[in-house]
């Protein structure tokens, strides 16, 4: 007899219950996410600082320890992807649409509102703008991921179990992993992963109709909006269709080469010195306090800033570490776990410290030093920031249709790995999950950010998704855990002496 | 193997207690008991110590071991280790005593102290403090196929110590997937039948039970669910920082298990 596809099911029933929910009741959903968003991140804030820079450290003693010898795959195993493929992906899944989205945003925001014990639009306020830019975009998130990542890459890889989060429990539940415990967690990844990019979707897609609006004065409006979701889910399924090695792949190499040019670009036409000063003292800054502010919550002034951002960002990533630690592992079989954390801790943050040193520190220059009233326009209206930007630099136009192509290309790339990701999580881990799993999720990730932009729960939406990071900062400490547990295992009883068991 | 045996007292216990505990030891066939007092004042020892000492003494006179008494000044543990060695006894028993977690983690435990230091078999005897008959019927053999099981099985196949049921017990990590898990289970499996073989005869009925999670606390619930009288179980140290906090597993067991323990060290 066939068995049911418990986690596709019941993940369908929630996902189609919720948007049925905000398409009901509009506004109730808001007010119901408000309300456990509240209460968790003013009652857990502090579980987040402290896990997420646990994960960090974990990491980084994972890739120093012997472990850090182990494959993540077989040991005859070879990397599947070529360096430039393999980073350009991980970025792509990610960082990319969120990095356009807030590169020029956040450390305009920051510089109009930062913590109440710094002056507003002061040069402190800029140097904490970029410092913090930095640290929520930095090694942080890559510790999530790393974690997710790397205990399903080692699971399902080394050990052959099925490829999903559920299978790096073997060690701590043994069978349990088959039963009510494991499909639990496999749901709340599926949910927290719909969540996600449906809300990363319905952003980039106001972002590049604000885009096509200042560009070519096209109407900014919500059936634009949706016409442009329609469009990019469209194109993002034909891609997901032909497969990680073709689609994606291909995809986020030439995501990864756009973003590079219109780096180069936006360094050489803007204030060249002045980014690269504000590189290097940002860096700087950010070394020297990474300790304080990855640990420091500001109880006594400003924890509500770090309730808004920090704890925010945190929240964010891990929500996101099921889909793109999935997806990371999907596409890093053969590489040893030393290999795994050094590239992926380095590689991507260096690249997001350009990118905002390049975009934040031109926009700074912009409003510091040439008064251009840039970042009140900016806090204004979010999503148009990065173009006011362009537009008060030469060749403008040139810079906004390049970042609106990039916009249209990572939207497509993020759907296309979660909806590959999903039809995984959904297909008891089969890595080649069938198409009409790919094409459900597909439409339904895209209907889902469509219906809730309409019915205006995108906010309810973000909330959401940080409700399901806590117990996903829980899931992800056993998974460290776990994968303590099969490392030791393996390095005790199948590397060397068998005799004490 | 067991023909001289260390028994220290603090003074505290009652002569039915010690007597109880020296009869017992007709399990292990033994001859010589000492009965060790050590305290920190030798003018107290003098005042009240030696007279106690002689009363539990001449209490267990009757049993036909022949008792001696040892005392001695310095800190205890260390002096019972030192008193084990001089008089070259084979092994040592304590009467358990049981503290509370509060004075416990305050004062730290003698017998905890003794099973780390010893070189010795140490032995913890419960029946008294659990009201069970002296009668061995279930034995649990806890092992992890270290290289302490070598000096254990002399102890498990002691005619003495011959019970109606044997269990044996391995505890340890699950491994990281199915197929290496059912891999681990043969190879334990194979190991206790080895085992089993050296001791045709000496118990009637022989479970094997391979179980996972942590030792100190998984033994301690199987001592219940078998009904187990004796644990015989080994003690080594990995040098890691947890044991150093934690102490070993074979520490763990004395105070947790429900029955009385047999600590074997490690020979090397």
């Amino acid at each position: 007899m066939k068995k049911i596809n418990t986690v596709f099911y019941i993940s369908l029933l929630i996902v189609l219950a919720l948007v049925g929910y905000g398409v009901y009741n509009p506004g109730g959903l808001y007010r119901f996410t408000s309300v456990i968003h509240t209460v968790i991140i003013d009652r857990f804030g502090w579980g987040y600082l402290l896990s997420v820079f646990g994960f960090l450290v974990f990491s980084l003693w994972l890739a120093i320890s012997p472990y850090g010898k182990v494959k993540l795959g077989k040991d005859y195993d070879k990397p599947v992807f070529s360096y430039f493929g393999w980073i350009s992906m991980l970025f792509a899944a990610g960082m990319g649409i969120g990095l356009i989205f807030f590169g020029v945003a956040e450390p305009l925001s920051n510089f109009m509102n930062p913590p109440e014990y710094i002056a507003r639009q002061s040069g402190d306020a800029a140097r904490f703008a970029m410092q913090y830019s930095f640290f929520h975009w930095g090694l942080h998130p890559w510790g999530i991921y790393i974690i997710m990542s790397l205990s399903i890459a080692y699971f399902c890889f080394r050990r052959d179990m099925p490829f999903l989060i559920s299978s790096a429990f073997y060690p701590l539940i043994g069978d349990a992993i088959y039963g009510p415990v494991g499909k639990f967690i496999d749901i709340l990844a599926v949910f927290a992963t719909v969540f996600g990019i449906a809300t990363s979707l319905g952003l980039g897609a106001l972002q590049i109709n604000s885009g096509l609006a200042m560009v070519f004065g096209i109407p900014d409006t919500i059936t634009m909006t949706l016409t442009i979701i329609a469009v990019v889910t469209v194109l993002f399924m034909f891609s997901s269709l032909s497969g990680l090695e073709k689609g994606i792949q291909m995809l986020s190499k030439g995501n990864i080469t756009v973003a590079v040019v219109l780096l180069l670009l936006m360094f050489a036409i803007g204030p060249t010195s002045y980014i690269l000063n504000v590189f290097s003292s940002t860096l700087g800054n950010y070394a020297s306090s990474i300790v304080e502010m990855s640990l420091n919550t500001n109880p006594f002034e400003g924890y509500d800033w770090t309730r808004s951002w920090t704890l925010f960002y945190w929240a964010t990533w891990i929500a996101w570490s099921p889909f793109v630690g999935l997806f990371i592992a999907s596409i890093s079989r053969g590489r040893t776990i030393r290999e795994f954390v050094i590239v992926t801790l380095i590689v991507p943050t260096v690249l997001t410290f350009l990118w905002f040193s390049v975009f934040g520190g031109s926009a700074l220059h912009l409003e510091l030093h040439q008064g251009t009233g840039i970042a009140a326009r900016a806090v204004e209206n979010i999503p148009t920031a990065l173009f006011h930007m362009f537009n008060s630099y030469p060749l403008g136009m040139v810079l906004s249709i390049t970042a609106v192509v990039l916009l249209a290309v990572f939207f497509i790339t993020s759907a296309d790995s979660a909806t590959y990701v999903l039809a995984i999580m959904t297909s008891r881990g089969d890595v080649n999950p069938p198409s009409v799993k790919k094409i459900s999720w597909g439409i339904i990730q895209s209907s889902t950010a469509a219906i809730l932009l309409v019915a205006g729960e995108i906010e309810a939406l973000k909330q959401m998704v940080i409700t399901a990071a806590l117990p996903f900062t829980v899931v992800m400490i056993f998974l460290c855990v776990s994968l303590v547990k099969a490392l030791r295992y393996e390095q005790k009883y199948e590397q060397g002496d068998e005799g004490q068991m | 193997m067991f023909d001289s045996v260390l028994i220290p007292i603090n003074l505290s216990e009652e002569p039915e207690e010690v007597l109880s505990l020296v009869e017992f030891l007709r399990h292990f066939d033994t001859k010589i008991v000492y009965l060790c007092n050590v305290s920190s004042s030798a003018a107290r020892i003098e005042r009240h110590g030696r007279k106690k000492l002689e009363e539990l003494a001449a209490a267990c006179r009757g049993t036909g071991i022949e008792i001696r008494t040892e005392i001695r000044s310095g800190p205890p543990a260390v002096e019972i280790i030192h008193a084990s060695e001089n008089l070259e006894v084979e092994f040592i028993t304590f009467p358990w005593e049981r503290k509370s977690i509060l004075l416990h983690a305050l004062m730290g435990s003698i017998t905890r102290d003794v099973v780390r230091l010893s070189e010795k078999p140490v032995f913890i005897y419960k029946q008294w403090f659990l009201k069970k008959s002296d009668v061995l019927d279930t034995v649990i053999f806890s092992t992890d196929f270290s290289p302490v099981e070598d000096a254990m099985l002399p102890y498990l196949t002691y005619p003495g110590l011959a019970a109606d049921n044997l269990v044996m017990l391995h505890v340890g990590d699950r491994a990281p997937d199915p197929k290496a898990e059912n891999r681990r289970h043969d190879r334990i499996d194979m190991k206790m039948n080895e085992v089993i073989y050296q001791c045709t005869g000496v118990f009637t009925n022989i479970e094997k039970r391979i179980l996972t999670g942590k030792p100190a606390r998984v033994i301690p619930r199987q001592v219940v669910r078998a009904g187990a009288d004796l644990i015989i179980t080994g003690k080594h140290s990995d040098g890691s920082a947890r044991q150093k906090v934690l102490g070993t597993t074979a520490e763990n067991i004395v105070h947790r298990a429900r029955c009385s323990v047999l600590v074997i060290p490690d020979e090397g």
